[in-house]
């Protein structure tokens, strides 16, 4: 037998192959848009503020998160505890549920025009749940073996979370 | 099992007097005939509401009972309010001991779940005493604590209802209600598909199979009920095995020694090789239980062999032992202090691998939940969802990361085995470091306990230089003793181990046990005995349908299903028939059942209670066959109860050639009575 030595063995062509990448599910623009339906169900007027958005999705992220929000609405919360986090993937999540028609804009009334005149920054807006967003989130209901926890965990947060109640967390305030 | 229903009493009080009847009824064919609306169902519903088991309707705590019953009764064009009512019924069983139940129809729900047994004929017999208990009745528990009416009922009848195989290897009782629908027809609900009229509030799976499975005695109940038992014995050993390993690692533990090689899962062989071993550690090496003993023991022949030396002789040697000692105390000080901390690091990691896991898990559960929504589709289809931009439609990646930059990911099944994989190797990791922290951890108590040892000797040697020189040397006495007690100690151990072997070798022989019986059943299906009686049951079915003039289909296309034990066409539900036909098989179904016991066992109670189907328009249907046929009953010492308001003149004309208890009523059945009875 010949011998080969090792320069032998890699004197091959190479192909480079670019492997797709393992994600977590929560980056997944489909489930995080069905997870943005429940999630605007779950809020007043089935209406949110992007803060509240931002609030509610991180409060759904993790076992641990969910639990330190029900303790904060309970009024229990260590100073360590709440932090929340914005979530740049948020923002994107909601730029595609516009273009889907699965949630719609509703500008906030604001009181001093200046604002609304002279500046080229967007109007603070509410994101609604839209018609077709009524239908999608009609489906992930009758859909018992989908969202388990998540539909639990929104369920247990009892009636509805309002403005307030997440203006509270970022503020330090107690809730109303 | 046998029910026959004896007497049936009815009474509703009211501030203008008592209303009431008393209907008596015989082993055969027994036949109430009476116009519509005259009380004829009250007395059908006043029989199943005086058993307790009018759950097989509903779950609801009403009485199924009429008006006349509750709320107020009509004596010609007046209407009295009813201020008390109660049934009460005499009942036999196979040995002939008869019961009289007593039940309220008005009063608070509690009043209601009240139901007074004497133990006799109390309407039969009036002026004697007998013993009365009270049970109770549409309450949690009722079929199967002590004073619950249901348990007592079913050992009257002799039934010993099986608990029946559920979900998640757990059981749930078969329910007298579940088994009702088979021996009483109502006439709301009665006339419907049997399989619709179970009760499934009450959530016995497959009730419908089950029950007719129970009714017929098939042994395929009892297989599936037997496999059930056995697999949770295996989940049992499973447990026990588990626990004994824990245990053995505790007693072991204390000792500074743990056990390997013990499958984590029971084994059919015992010794599994390599034979389990048990090592024992200094807080340095692992070393066989036996290789320690041993050495200790070379060592405590060679204290025996020198003579104990006396202080004097040996005060240099001491000194010289003191400093060694105190130099080895050091280094196990030190010693102890790196194990600890590895210790720590060791138990950190797996905390970390824990929360890893914890993740990898709720990361899963989403992928597998969001693979469901996506295989099943909807009428609102996402383009996100399907890796398109909702605006200009080209495909975009599936992630929501910067999309300019991001990799692009996996797709879900590669993902969902991706993350799969990495479960599996975290729980290896897991498993490993849990390990490796016992070992640790008996390592660290070694060190101490070498500290312990070390001190003690220390002690000694000083106490030695400081005695009596001609006193023997407490140092080399010390060290004698301390051997002595190790050597002890660890033949102990070894004979917890041999014990702790001895246990695994049991559960191994049992486990063996189990699995064979358990093989012996995995073939379940119908047995020759079971396919008898099912044969025998279609035969009677359909001997019937023919003589019932069953006109729907041809009749060879009908038969009893060997899966659902209900009447079917070639493999299927019967599907839709008229309205009379409906009825037909319905009779045929329900007294071919009554039918099986009279060749085979089974656990039919020998009762069959109809009510008359409201006939609305459909065509008039000949009972004359059906009552021929059910007064044969009579032979065999069962009973049916059948209530009618068929045209006198015609029903009389169809009975004076059968030999029953035939009882008509003019008007209301319910009528006014001068004293309580």
């Amino acid at each position: 037998m010949p011998e080969t030595s090792l320069d032998d063995v890699l004197d091959v062509p190479f192909t480079f192959r670019l492997r797709p990448r393992a994600l977590p599910c929560s980056m997944r623009p489909g489930w995080r848009l069905h997870v943005l339906v429940l999630i605007l169900n779950q809020c007043r007027g089935a209406r949110a503020s992007i803060e509240q958005l931002h609030v509610l999705n991180w409060a759904i992220r993790t076992d641990e998160t969910r639990q330190h929000f029900l303790q904060f609405l309970e009024g229990k919360r260590a100073p360590n505890q709440v932090i929340v986090r914005y979530d740049p993937s948020l923002s994107r999540a909601i730029d595609f549920a516009f273009a889907e028609k699965i949630v719609s804009r509703q500008e906030i009334k604001v009181e001093s025009v200046e604002v609304t005149k002279n500046t080229k920054k967007s109007l603070p807006y509410r994101v609604i749940l839209a018609e077709r967003g009524n239908r999608l989130l009609q489906q992930i209901q009758e859909a018992d073996e989908a969202f388990t926890v998540e539909k639990a965990f929104l369920n247990s947060l009892g009636k509805k979370v309002t403005q307030e109640q997440v203006s509270a967390l970022f503020t330090w305030n107690p809730i109303a | 099992m046998t029910l026959r229903i004896r007497k049936l009493e009815l009474l509703a009080v009211t501030g203008a007097g008592n209303f009431g009847a008393t209907l008596s009824f015989e082993t055969g064919l027994n036949i109430i005939s009476a116009r519509n609306t005259s009380g004829k169902s009250t007395c059908v519903m006043s029989i199943l509401y005086a058993l307790g088991l009018e759950g097989m309707l509903s779950p609801g705590q009403q009485p199924p009972l009429p008006d006349a019953m509750i709320r107020s009764i009509m004596e010609g064009d007046k209407e009295y309010p009813v201020v008390e009512s109660r049934v009460r019924l005499e009942v036999e069983n196979l040995e002939k001991k008869i019961l009289t139940v007593q039940r309220r129809a008005t009063g608070t729900s509690l009043e209601r779940q009240l139901v007074r047994c004497t133990l006799g004929p109390a309407i039969s017999e009036p002026d004697s005493v007998f013993p009365v208990q009270d049970y109770y009745v549409r309450f949690k528990g009722a079929a199967q604590e002590e004073g619950g009416f249901h348990r007592f009922l079913a050992e009257f009848l002799g039934f010993d209802l099986p608990k029946v195989p559920a979900h998640d290897d757990t059981t749930v009782p078969l329910y007298l209600e579940c088994l009702m629908p088979y021996f009483f027809v109502d006439q709301l609900t009665g006339w419907r598909d049997l399989k619709s009229r179970m009760p499934t509030y009450l959530r016995v799976p497959e009730m419908a199979k089950r029950s007719a499975e129970y009714v017929l005695d098939l042994d395929i109940l009892k297989r599936a009920i037997q496999r059930q038992k056995i697999e949770q014995e295996v989940a049992r050993a499973e447990t026990a095995w588990s626990r004994a390993i824990g245990r053995a690692k505790q007693v072991l533990g204390d000792c500074q020694s743990l056990i390997r090689g013990v499958p984590e899962k029971p084994t059919a062989i015992w010794p599994p090789s390599p034979a389990p071993q048990v090592l024992i550690t200094d807080g340095q090496d692992w070393v066989l239980l036996q290789t320690a003993v041993d050495s200790l023991q070379g060592r405590l022949d060679e204290l025996i062999g020198e003579e104990i030396p006396k202080a004097e002789e040996v005060s240099q040697q001491v000194i010289e032992q003191l400093g060694n000692a105190e130099q080895k105390l050091s280094t196990q000080t030190d010693k102890l202090q790196a194990a600890s901390k590895d210790l720590a690091a060791e138990r950190a990691h797996l905390d970390s691998v824990h929360k890893r896991l914890h993740a990898l898990f709720e990361d899963m559960r989403q992928y597998q939940e969001w693979k469901k929504v996506q295989d099943r589709g909807g009428d609102i289809a996402l383009e996100t969802a399907n890796g398109r931009c909702p605006c200009c439609h080209q495909s975009i990646k599936d992630t929501l990361l910067d999309q300019n930059v991001a990799p692009s990911p996996m797709s879900l099944e590669q993902n969902i085995d991706f993350i799969r994989d990495q479960i599996a190797t975290f729980r290896d990791m897991w498993t490993d470091t849990k390990e490796v922290i016992e070992a640790k951890e008996q390592q660290v108590y070694a060190i101490s306990r070498t500290i312990a040892e070390i001190n003690e000797q220390i002690r000694a040697l000083r106490r030695t230089l400081r005695t009596d020189g001609r006193l023997p040397s407490i140092a080399a006495v010390q060290e004698h003793l301390q051997v002595e007690q190790r050597i002890k100690k660890l033949r102990r151990l070894q004979d917890t181990a041999t014990e702790i072997f001895q246990e695994f070798e049991e559960r191994a022989k049992q486990w063996i046990k189990i699995q064979s019986d358990l093989a012996a059943l995995a073939v379940l299906g119908l047995t020759d005995n079971d396919e008898l009686k099912l044969s025998y049951l279609q035969q009677s079915f359909v001997q019937q349908l023919q003589k019932y003039d069953f006109q729907s289909f041809p009749i060879d296309q009908i038969g009893i299903s060997r899966e659902t034990y209900r009447p079917c066409r070639g493999d299927y539900d019967i599907g839709l028939t008229s309205a009379s036909d409906t009825i037909r098989i319905i009779w045929s179904y329900l007294i071919g059942l009554l039918e099986v016991p009279r060749e085979f066992q089974t656990h039919h109670v020998g009762l069959l209670v109809f009510d008359e189907p409201r006939q609305q328009g459909a065509e008039k249907l000949s009972f004359d066959e059906l009552l021929h046929r059910a007064a044969k009953t009579k032979e065999f010492g069962q009973q049916v109860i059948f209530a009618t308001s068929e045209d006198q003149e015609i029903l009389e004309g169809i009975i004076n050639d059968i030999d029953c208890n035939y009882r008509h009523f003019d008007g209301r059945i319910l009528v006014r009575i001068e004293k309580e009875v």
